[in-house]
């Protein structure tokens, strides 16, 4: 059982035969390949999360529980295709049952016109003001806590996953022109504080 | 501010950041850029944007692999654990029905063959084999939950 651990540890996801190492791991619900992809993907989940969230309260339970998950339905990853959207849908599926929970944003109903709701959260919480390293990442930290949770998820996983637009349509259950749309719409609204500091 | 927008090209230059572009897009943008000021302007803001993104940093939290590692594997033995009494209560359930067809099928000609009457084969049969068989049958199930309760791991998180 243990011996999938350690033939994923030289190349976690590097291609596809990786994936399938993955899934197989997963299927016979190996520990220490739990362990090797929670070592892998843990930061990158949680920056997801709290893109999506636009808080970082309550995301270190999401993470757990969304590893959790992934070790209980680990059979349905096939290994056809990256671990990486796989595992980001799981989580979305939990952020979804949290934010219903909390009764804050919707991230699966959209587009529809209806404004969407967010929760108040003060500029001195904000997790992205919190996070930020360069001035750049100062500057864009209220734009993003300014949009919707769903156009930051597609910013996330487009500019800092690296996903194709295909994959993000998989991740968050929509078209790809949709998809496209909360791009733009996140580009927009980024590209405007880089112009504003630009003619300051 | 801009002399002059080109939406076309804007929309293009979102395209390609966004992958939603063809290779003639591609190479149009380049060539568009290369001699517009405003465009080339959009497209700075908009890489300065993507890279922006990239200057946070998002770490787990201190402890959080180790807690989510010992729930994952509180988790798995309780789901090992389950597994393993849903074995033992499918042999309960054959058990009960193998019980069931020998008392029906097999109990009067074995009382005939023996000289026993066949009453009391039946409830032999039904107090050393069927009734123990439904017995394990109904607790095999319920033992998991019980742990569960009893050692205060019904909940994880």
């Amino acid at each position: 059982m243990y011996g999938y651990g350690m033939a994923l540890a030289n190349a976690v996801n590097r291609d596809t035969g990786d994936t399938r190492e993955i899934a197989r791991g997963l299927r016979d619900r190996d520990v220490a390949v739990l362990q090797m992809l929670v070592e892998e993907y843990q930061d990158r989940l949680v920056r997801y999360l709290v893109y999506v969230l636009g808080r970082r309260d309550g995301v270190d339970d999401l993470v757990q529980e969304t590893w959790l998950r992934v070790m209980e339905r680990g059979k349905s990853y096939d290994g056809r295709s990256r671990f990486e959207p796989w595992l980001f849908t799981v989580a979305r599926h939990l952020a979804i049952d949290f934010l219903r929970r909390r009764r804050e944003v919707s991230l699966d109903a959209e587009d529809d016109g209806r404004p969407v709701v967010m929760a108040p959260v003060s500029q001195a919480m904000s997790p992205f003001a919190l996070a930020a390293r360069t001035e750049d990442a100062e500057r864009l930290a209220a734009a993003l806590q300014g949009l919707q949770a769903i156009t930051r998820e597609a910013l996330v996983l487009r500019f800092m996953e690296d996903m194709s637009l295909q994959e993000i349509a998989a991740v968050v259950n929509a078209p790809v022109p949709t998809v496209a749309a909360r791009i733009y719409r996140g580009l927009a609204a980024l590209r405007s504080q880089m112009e504003e500091r630009h003619e300051s | 501010m801009r002399a002059e927008r080109h939406l076309d090209f804007e929309q293009r230059i979102d395209r390609s950041l966004a992958r939603a572009g063809t290779p003639e897009d591609e190479r149009l943008v380049e060539e568009h850029v290369a001699g517009c000021a405003a465009c080339g302007e959009y497209l700075s803001a908009s890489r300065r944007a993507v890279a922006g993104l990239k200057g946070f940093s998002f770490e787990a939290g201190v402890g959080l692999n180790a807690r989510v590692m010992a729930a994952v594997r509180e988790r798995a033995e309780q789901m090992e654990a389950r597994r393993r009494w849903m074995r033992l209560s499918v042999v309960a359930l054959v058990l009960t029905v193998l019980g069931t067809v020998v008392d029906l099928q097999v109990g009067r000609w074995a009382a005939a063959f023996f000289g026993l009457p066949s009453g009391a084969v039946h409830h032999g049969l039904m107090a050393l084999w069927i009734a123990p068989s439904i017995g394990l049958l109904v607790l095999f199930p319920l033992l998991p939950l019980l742990s569960a309760k009893g050692n205060g791991k019904g909940r994880t998180i």
